[in-house]
């Protein structure tokens, strides 16, 4: 058959899956980090948001912003940050080895680099746990 | 050894939704995934539709998705993953029958990177000739049997269907960095497209999937080397 003649027929089943991301039982450590990475982008971005509207109260006055800050004392605020600081180091580091592997650079050290990823994610989150509490 | 499978069965002229068929089979634990498939068809359920043609892993139509990961039935044993099998279609496909799939848009895709030597030059009284070194950079690509474990294990290409897919990268890098091929710009601009190899994300489910241990990724870095180099 040639190209030109054949029409992509609109298929019965499977429809577009979102949960195919999540659906390989098996996944290597690139898997895990293409999702973990996903995930905390899409964090990220909401955080994103959130950050503003925090930030944005200092053009209500400084006491608009100390009022809200007051509210970041609170044990399940600072175990949220904590999550904060873990999606934060995780989204910077592995975006650093997203950009090597693109450019060709250690793509047969993709698993090592991911696992030292995670080792410093894991690190970088104890010790700022240890800050905070 | 009994052996159950479970398969995801769907008859597109009589099924609504997919279902899942299960089989208990007595089998070798030395035997395949696919002698087991025949058992099933051959004195359980003839309707059970599979694709295979040569059966010792070289011709690639039997790939599906076993226990979870891509592979070919032909080339995986049972007692490496144990006495409960289960085996759907390949994923991002269209289904046509139980664990047959569509793979015309795999070929259509596997067609425009150009698969094949270009060059018009006087090849002389003998053949072109190519040293070992120059051979040995597309080694791995020309294992491929295009059987499509890659592809269908790829994300980019289960959110774009209309995304090249690594199978056909890596037919590209076959051709894109043999030393005797001349149409290395038009292959370029072929791969180099909204749709091409800037899609791959680096997720690396292709080089797990592939049975024949191609470093598909190493092989799109390449092609997306070769483009920035190529642009500048």
């Amino acid at each position: 058959m040639l190209a030109e003649e054949y029409k992509r027929p609109e298929p019965l089943w499977p429809k577009k899956r979102l949960g195919e991301w999540f659906s390989i039982a098996k996944k290597g450590a690139g898997g895990w980090a293409f999702l973990l990475h996903r995930l905390t982008g899409i964090l990220l971005v909401l955080y994103l948001f959130l950050h503003f509207y925090v930030l944005s109260t200092l053009s209500r006055g400084a006491n608009a912003y100390d009022n809200l800050t007051v509210l970041m004392e609170s044990p399940f605020l600072l175990l949220l940050e904590l999550g904060l600081v873990a999606v934060i180091v995780y989204h910077g580091l592995n975006g650093i080895r997203l950009m090597l592997l693109t450019l060709n650079v250690g793509v047969k050290q993709q698993k090592e680099m991911f696992w030292v990823v995670m080792a410093i994610t894991i690190l970088t989150t104890i010790i700022a746990a240890l800050f905070m509490f | 050894m009994k052996v159950t499978l479970k398969i995801l069965r769907f008859n597109p002229e009589t099924d609504q939704k997919p279902w899942w068929g299960e089989y208990e089979v007595d089998m070798d634990p030395d035997d395949r995934v696919l002698d087991a498939i025949h058992k099933v068809k051959w004195y359980q359920d003839g309707t059970l539709t599979v694709r295979r043609s040569c059966a010792h892993g070289i011709c690639g139509s039997d790939a599906m998705v076993i226990n979870g990961r891509n592979g070919l039935a032909c080339r995986t044993i049972i007692k490496d993953i144990g006495s409960r099998i289960t085996l759907e279609p390949l994923r991002g496909f269209r289904v046509i029958k139980d664990l047959v799939v569509d793979m015309e848009p795999f070929m259509e895709k596997y067609r425009s990177v150009m698969p094949y030597l270009i060059n018009d030059e006087d090849p002389g009284p003998r053949e072109r000739l190519q040293s070992p070194a120059e051979r040995a950079i597309f080694d791995e690509s020309t294992k491929c049997i295009l059987c499509g474990c890659c592809t269908a294990s790829c994300p980019s290409f289960w959110a774009n269907p209309d995304y090249l897919g690594p199978a056909a990268a890596v037919q590209a890098h076959r051709f894109i960095f043999d030393s005797r091929d001349r149409a290395t710009e038009e292959r370029l601009a072929a791969v180099g497209g909204k749709d091409g190899v800037w899609r791959c994300r680096t997720i690396f489910n292709c080089v797990e999937a592939c049975p024949r241990e191609i470093n598909i990724t190493k092989a799109i870095g390449e092609i997306k080397k070769a483009l920035l180099y190529n642009d500048g």
